[in-house]
């Protein structure tokens, strides 16, 4: 037992003396160097992806325009737009947020506005409650109709010089009438010369209604706001709405009509009020036509290109180390099968079967890294098995099986050890072709498209014809480059030391 | 072992290889799931007699066996059947119609891949770790490292939209033009895209591969000698460098055969190309079998014509093949 432990702690010795030597003669090759600065650099990224951007590279959508561009063309082009989102808590969450509205009333003090806790839109009974609560209660008596007017909404200021891409704006509301009164609401857009654009109007109500929308959104992309600003579907709303720099103003308008000579009690609660001008520009390297950001995408791929090059060329290597060394060591009836089998896969057109196979197994990441993978080995196997067939005439096979070791052993300690440092180099050599073929599969819409991946990222500006975005479609190319060159050359660097044969180059 | 016998073992073993990818192609396509007609018949409304006067005409419904026989049969005789793409004519028709444009793209790339190669190749192994050693591996190995599809979406961009040298895709212009010369022009403006995309993706590695058989070769024996007898390096670099450097870029050239199909599937698509690659490509989107079952013969039989033909190449110029196989 105590001498087991020693040898053990030997052998460990040697190895770690063995690593470090290797590593030692690693440090010189400044190619296989510059590989490994590469690919630290791109698992730096994919381990720190959650932490360099705070969206889904999937999920989160309509961050900015679609197919905006990157921020810093505003300063290359001259022109571009931001988002501008003015409302600080659209869910009156907070007391103070009913603070933070420009009300205006006429007759002023007509009518009381607070924050309501306890009242709220909510689509599932975990979020919070809280909206704001306006209330006219019995102020103007008399004859005919007395009319109340209020202005809620908030002014901002549009700094620039293009339009957004898109406008949005979301309300809620439900409201009570207790004697003779009806009620009106419209939304408008108010621009710095003055102009008044009305994007929705109600009809008039006159019994009471639960919590409610309008009845179309308030988007400047909704088929009614087009024809109601432009009078055609044709055109863009923001242009027209956005075309000068300065100070904006948007509010909803509640018309109060009280009819009761006693004066009537009118509740009106308000919650989800919200605008937001989607920017013609965003972040490093703006949206695609999701409005996803592009660079959470580009940094996402790095994660997924990475398991599945290292997955497939793991499993390709074993397979074909697997199938060499059987092969190459049985000789005789298996390595004939075995061969011929190769090179029949070897004459069956690679890339088209994979496309057919991905195409039929169905778009999942896995089913990628277990074809490239099961496709791959073919060319690893034979190299193993010419290395094997040289070994297994050496003399220290020769002699473990003259002490007795069957055929498995002989493979375990003798064969395999030394077949390892040639399946290192393939390894690395594999991903690189690996990483391209999920690339290529991804490329030509056979992606899982719930996967964030640099070859999704293409197929999407290709598929969306938006190739002419070039900081969509060239980062992602120049990355799998990258990381592909980083594999090779740490791939040959590892070849020229583990595979001495080759160092006199 | 003669020269004669090596020629007739391979010829043998090529023609085993063949049958059994022959089976092979049957048997993936019948393993594959979704029953084509079926999806044809419920889109399109057809009544139960032409279904099965579809089926008929298609030939599912004899069985299996008898079904498999007249496969090897048709496959023997290039028999291909029709597509299931409504009113396309027979799957040969239409193979013939693509194939010039695709044995001209991969002709052509090819053969400017080779030229560019030995050119690189010869340069930087002739000054080895100098300037243009370097630039040549290290564009080389990047050009390879980046993704075909990629390289073309780049030449379409840079090329076709910003510079207008180039067409936005397609093979020919609409309409074509009448003058045979302005044709010829046409389809040579047309091919400049894809076959700069399909050189660049090719000629990296085949250019590594002479550097290195180069590196190789000048270490022998009789190198030393010419450099003894005080031949001057052109003639040593030339006559006795590139010469036998040249065989095994050639098996290369002829083993990458089917890599220069996987190339010319997506370099075809990118470009909207009228070949055989796109054809590939769009029949799997649409489930079409016989096209498919169809290509991945003629796909299989060209490399493995490719092979056999770099066999014989190989035991031609170098007799210690066919002694030692």
């Amino acid at each position: 037992m105590e001498r087991k432990i020693s040898v053990r702690r030997e052998r460990l010795k040697l190895l770690a003396k063995k690593l470090n030597e290797y590593w030692l003669l690693y440090k010189r090759n400044r190619k296989g160097m510059l590989g490994l600065g590469i690919l630290l650099f791109f698992i730096g990224m994919a381990i720190l992806a959650p932490y360099l951007t705070p969206w889904d590279p999937v999920n989160t959508r309509e961050l900015a325009d679609h197919r905006a561009k990157p921020e810093w063309m505003i300063g290359i082009e001259g022109h571009g737009s931001l988002n501008i989102e003015p409302v600080k808590d659209s869910d009156f969450l907070n007391p103070s947020s009913v603070e933070e509205w420009m009300i205006n009333v006429t007759p002023s003090n007509a009518v009381s506005i607070v924050h309501d806790p306890n009242e709220g839109y909510r689509l599932t009974e975990k979020e919070s409650l809280g909206c704001m609560l306006i209330e006219y209660n019995r102020a103007l008596k008399g004859n005919g109709t007395k009319t109340i007017t209020l202005l809620i909404g908030k002014k901002f200021n549009y700094p620039y010089n293009d339009p957004p891409g898109r406008f949005e704006a979301t309300l809620y509301w439900k409201h009570e009438i207790i004697g003779n009164a009806r009620c009106r609401f419209s939304f408008s857009i108010v621009t710095p010369s003055g102009v008044e654009y009305v994007i929705w109007e109600s009809s008039t109500f006159t019994v009471n209604v639960s919590w409610r929308k309008p009845d179309y959104p308030l988007d400047a992309w909704s088929p009614q706001v087009k024809r109601r600003i432009l009078g055609t579907l044709l055109g863009e709303v923001c242009n027209v709405v956005f075309n000068e720099t300065g100070t904006y103003m948007f509010y909803l308008k509640i018309t109060i009509l009280d009819d009761d000579p006693d004066g009537s009690i009118v509740k009106i609660w308000l919650d989800r009020y919200w605008f937001k001008t989607y920017g013609k520009n965003w972040g490093l390297l703006g949206t695609d036509i999701f409005g996803r950001d592009l660079f959470t995408r580009l940094v996402h791929g790095s994660r997924i290109s990475l398991i599945i090059g290292i997955l497939a060329a793991i499993l390709a290597v074993g397979l074909g180390v697997l199938v060499g060394v059987v092969s190459g060591y049985f000789g005789g009836f298996i390595d004939e099968a075995l061969m011929r089998f190769t090179d029949i896969l070897l004459v069956l057109p690679g890339l088209p079967l994979l496309i057919v196979l991905t195409a039929v197994l169905g778009p999942n990441i896995w089913n990628v890294v277990l074809l490239v993978g099961l496709l791959g080995w073919m060319g690893i196997a034979r190299v193993v098995r010419s290395q094997v067939l040289s070994l297994k005439e050496r003399s220290f096979v020769e002699a473990a099986r003259a002490a007795g070791a069957d055929d498995f052993y002989i493979i375990l300690k003798h064969i395999i050890p030394q077949v390892v440092p040639l399946a290192y180099a393939y390894l690395a050599l594999s991903i690189p072709s690996a990483i391209l073929t999920e690339a290529a599969l991804s490329f030509l819409g056979l992606g899982d498209p719930t996967v964030p991946t640099w070859g999704q990222m293409l197929y999407d500006a290709w598929y969306s014809q938006s190739l002419v975005d070039w900081w969509w479609v060239v980062p992602p190319g120049i990355c799998i480059g990258l990381i592909s060159l980083a594999f090779v050359l740490i791939g040959y660097a590892l070849d020229e030391i583990l595979n001495p044969r080759l160092r006199r180059r | 072992m003669g020269f004669k016998e090596y020629i007739i073992r391979r010829t043998i073993y090529s023609i085993a290889v063949l049958f059994i990818v022959i089976v092979l192609n049957y048997a993936i396509f019948m393993l594959m799931p979704g029953d084509p007609i079926e999806i044809m018949a419920s889109e399109s409304f057809l009544k139960p007699e032409k279904v099965r006067r579809l089926y008929e005409l298609y030939g599912l419904d004899k069985p299996p066996h008898i079904r498999f026989l007249l496969y090897i049969r048709n496959m023997l005789i290039w028999e291909f059947g029709y597509s299931y793409a409504p009113g396309s004519p027979p799957v040969i028709d239409e193979m013939m119609k693509r194939l010039p444009n695709t044995l001209l793209l991969m002709l052509t790339s090819t053969v400017l891949s080779i030229l560019l190669a030995i050119v690189l190749g010869v340069l930087a192994a002739a000054k080895r770790g100098g300037i243009i050693d370097s630039v040549a591996v290290t564009s080389s190995l990047f050009l390879n490292a980046l993704p075909s599809f990629w390289i073309g979406l780049m030449i379409l961009l840079v090329f076709g939209y910003y510079l207008g040298w180039i067409p936005l895709g397609g093979t020919v212009s609409r309409p074509p033009p009448t003058d045979p010369i302005q044709q010829v022009i046409d389809i040579m403006w047309h091919l400049a895209g894809p076959l700069t995309t399909l050189t660049l993706i090719g000629f990296g590695g085949l250019a590594l591969i002479l550097r290195n058989t180069l590196l190789d070769v000048f270490t022998e024996d009789y190198i030393l000698t010419a450099k003894a007898k005080g031949l001057s390096e052109r003639t040593i670099l030339f006559k006795h460098g590139l010469r036998n450097a040249m065989l095994p870029l050639i098996t290369v050239i002829a083993l990458n055969f089917g890599f220069i199909l996987s190339g010319a599937v997506i370099t075809e698509t990118v470009f909207s190309w009228y070949g055989l690659g796109r054809w590939v490509f769009e029949a799997v989107m649409r489930r079409d079998y016989p096209v498919l079952q169809a290509m991945f013969y003629f796909i299989a039989l060209c490399v493995i014509i490719a092979n056999f033909i770099a066999d014989i190449l190989y035991g031609f110029l170098d007799p210690r093949v066919k002694t030692g196989a």
